[in-house]
């Protein structure tokens, strides 16, 4: 039996020590009041755990020293039971009412007594359970709220760095919680052009945001080294497979924007049909989703294929997640597609469509609490996106940057078979300064320089294969199972570079372990893109080119500043 | 939303019918029908009463796929309508499961 | 009158304090008339009324039942304002008392 502090309030002597005894002989604490006003007083001081309270007494009755007992317990729960004889129950309903919580009428039977003292004793235990859980939950969600504030923070800082505020872009993210599962990024390409990516996150909060951070990373550190996107993309799709969980991916549409060549290219997975404008607003064209999830393949499985078509000044592309299509009004009902597609056809110009659709959503979930987040963006094809050439050149006298030097990089069959080294390349041409306006077309150049070496010298695949759509499948299959069974074979990379800050030369040399071509004989300006050396891409750059040996050596000559060319 | 499991096919069937809205609330009820079942060599995933899938119930159907074996496992998803089958198409997962 | 089987529990839980109790409830009663009398006087039948209610309480306390009984009765006439019949009520109501003191009187 445990011990508790009982307050004991009569005005009637006889009663009040029968009491007394038998709550003492059943190891509890007696305080007695004699009335009323002394109750209140005793309980303010003492804080008994439980009250035993006359009904009728003098001065404050009590009913009313009841009610202002209960007003000081205020959160804590001490049990008043009242002493009455009445026995009618509109009379015990009216005491009820004041507060107390049962009734003990006189003459007192102990038994009865014990048992609603042990009742209420439980009762207030669970109580102050109750109150310190509620406290506990309090006191943690107060502290995760602060930390995802933190998180954000920091998710901001690694998720918004790009270039999203570009003249070319508008967008919108609309966080829900402190996290949504949406993603923006934007980054410039080194030698012009831009990459785009919006990614979608299975789930909400902080799940979904954690896969973000090293997206965002990769997504900026590849762009800025020179990386193309597919290339990008298969790292992400690497990184994210390995982290997240499974069931867990990421819808992406990620767009390659290319000015120079006035195209761009687009991989969706997992996100919804998005629609390309031409300048004059007529022609609606869908890009659909033809991959899975960012992080649902394998390395070996990812399918990094994108569909190219051409994009002029003015052109501009639209891009959501599908929280747009599942925004929801009052009554339930979804925004869908078909409602997407007509806002877009109905705009007045190309130029209202943004503005046209955030309406049209506004509009339509009036007034019903948004379940999804709705992300869209706008990227619009703009000559402001080619690198400035003048710039760059003028910027190139002041800065530093190696001037005179050349590396040799040599690399093996086992290395052949999984290592791209064009990126690397790009990167250490990229420290010049001076090069950075034409880095576009010299990563074309060390690309097609080195496709050839390693597809045609050291794998000994025909060029003429890639004559039709066929032969290309044919091709890249060959391609493949040729990598596979390497086992000897070199591609070895030279560069020189010499040059006073204002200009310079650079000279670039590749050798393979191949047989070399007859480069005398060989028509050299074929013009079909799908087969030939590529030769007359890289004689538009460069300013000679030379073959050596066997024709499996080769090397080329860039002076910088290039002519400017219209 | 329910989760109802049986075994056809000699045992060596899974049946797996999720009715209602599939979303995370299916998520426990689902690995149940599938987890318990040993010997199972196909899956069937009978969406004939599911009237709507969200992201999570893809992030269920790749669970199931990564328990049945991954790149080795046999799972169709059936009866789809055309909501469900549309989700189903955007996020190309005819590429991983075979969709009836 | 007295019921003996729950006083004899009563002195069982009260042990020591039993005398004390019974010699302070008849001190207690015994002024509870005059008070009754007093107040009926003035015509004050809420007074009358709080003091037959103690009566009342404390006598249930020492199993004089039928006692409390009675007295619930003259309390109701209390509460009814029945001055008219109350002072034959009280001296009927201390009649009962005094055979009740009486025979308490005699257990301790």
């Amino acid at each position: 039996m445990t011990a508790y502090k009982v307050l004991i309030a009569d005005d009637n002597s006889v009663d009040r020590k029968v009491l007394s005894r038998v709550v003492r002989n059943q190891g509890n604490e007696v305080i007695e009041a004699t009335n009323g006003f002394e109750a209140v007083d005793i309980f303010t001081e003492h804080r008994p755990d439980i009250v035993l309270m006359d009904v009728m007494m003098p001065g404050l009755n009590g009913k009313d020293a009841t009610r202002q007992i209960k007003s000081i317990a205020d959160e804590d729960f001490i049990p008043v039971i009242f002493l009455t004889s009445l026995s009618d129950a509109q009379s015990l309903a009216d005491c009820l009412e004041s507060g107390g919580d049962d009734f003990l009428t006189k003459p007192y039977n102990h038994v009865v007594l014990q048992a609603k003292i042990d009742s209420f004793h439980r009762m207030s235990e669970m109580h102050r359970t109750l109150l310190n859980q509620r406290d506990e939950i309090a006191r943690v969600n107060r502290h995760m709220l602060q930390e995802q504030r933190v998180a954000k923070a920091v998710y901001d800082n690694v998720a918004h760095a790009g270039c999203l505020t570009s003249q070319n872009i508008r967008y919108e993210l609309s966080p829900l919680a402190v996290f949504n599962g949406d993603v923006l990024l934007a980054a410039r390409k080194p030698g012009g052009g831009m990459h785009v990516l919006l990614g979608d996150f299975t789930g909400h909060g902080l799940p979904a945001a954690i896969g973000a951070m090293p997206m965002a990373d990769i997504f900026y550190g590849m762009t800025a080294k020179g990386f193309g996107l597919r290339e990008v993309l298969r790292e992400i799709n690497q990184k994210l497979k390995s982290i997240l969980p499974v069931g867990f991916f990421c819808c992406a549409a990620a767009v390659d924007l290319a000015p120079d060549r006035q195209a761009a290219s687009v991989w969706m997975g997992g996100v919804p049909d998005c629609y390309l404008l031409r300048k004059d607003g007529e022609m609606i064209e869908t890009l659909s989703s033809r991959h899975l999830p960012l992080g649902v393949m394998s390395a070996d499985k990812f399918n990094d294929q994108m569909t190219e078509f051409p994009m002029a000044n003015g052109d501009r592309l639209f891009l959501w997640s599908d929280g747009i299509i599942e925004a929801r009004n009052s009554d339930g009902e979804m925004f869908g597609q078909e409602r997407l597609l007509n806002v877009v056809r109905d705009s007045a110009h190309a130029s209202d469509v943004y503005e046209d659709i955030q309406r049209a959503v506004d509009e339509f979930v009036d007034g019903s609490e948004q379940d999804d987040d709705t992300t869209l963006i706008e990227v619009v094809m703009d000559d402001a996106l080619r690198e400035d050439k003048e710039s760059a050149v003028t910027k190139a006298g002041i800065s530093q940057g190696p001037r005179d030097w050349n590396m040799e990089y040599r690399l093996e069959a086992s290395t052949l078979k999984s290592f791209n080294p064009v990126p690397l390349m790009n990167h250490i041409m990229m420290e010049v300064p001076g090069l950075r306006a034409i880095g576009g077309q010299l990563y074309t150049v060390v690309a097609e320089l080195f496709s050839n070496a390693f597809e045609h010298g050291v794998l000994g695949l025909e060029s003429s294969m890639k004559q039709s759509p066929d032969g290309f499948m044919e091709y890249y299959r060959q391609r493949e199972k040729r990598v596979a069974a390497l086992e000897e074979g070199f591609v070895r990379i030279n560069m020189h570079h010499t040059g006073d800050g204002d200009s310079g030369k650079l000279t670039l040399t590749l050798e393979d372990s191949g047989d070399g071509f007859d480069y005398q004989q060989h028509d050299i300006s074929s013009g079909n893109n799908y087969s030939g050396r590529g030769i007359p891409l890289i004689e538009s750059i460069c300013d000679s080119i030379e073959y050596h040996g066997k024709g499996n050596k080769v090397s080329v000559v860039i002076h910088w500043p290039l002519e400017l060319e219209t | 939303m329910s989760v109802r499991a049986s075994l056809a096919g000699n045992g060596q069937e899974l049946v797996i019918q999720v009715d209602g809205r599939f979303d995370f609330s299916a998520h426990q009820e689902f690995r149940d029908a599938y987890e318990s079942a040993s010997q199972v060599r196909k899956y069937i995933v009978d969406l004939g009463g599911a009237t709507y899938l969200d992201s999570s119930a893809l992030g269920m159907l790749l669970l199931l796929r990564d328990h049945a074996g991954g790149d080795h496992s046999e799972i169709a998803i059936t009866n789809c309508n055309d909501d469900v089958r549309k989700i189903l198409s955007i996020s190309n997962f005819e590429q991983l499961f075979t969709i009836q | 009158m007295i019921d003996l089987d729950s006083l004899n529990m009563l002195k069982d839980i009260m042990e020591e304090e039993f005398q004390p109790l019974i010699e302070l409830y008849i001190r207690d009663s015994d002024r509870r008339f005059p008070e009754m009398r007093q107040a009926l006087q003035e015509g004050d039948c809420e007074s009358v009324r709080m003091t037959v209610h103690s009566l009342k309480g404390a006598s249930s306390n020492v199993c004089a039942v039928e006692l409390a009984e009675h007295a619930y009765s003259v309390e109701k006439m209390a509460i009814a304002g029945d001055t008219a019949h109350l002072r034959g009520a009280i001296d009927e109501l201390e009649q009962s008392y005094l055979r009740v003191r009486q025979q308490l009187s005699t257990l301790i």
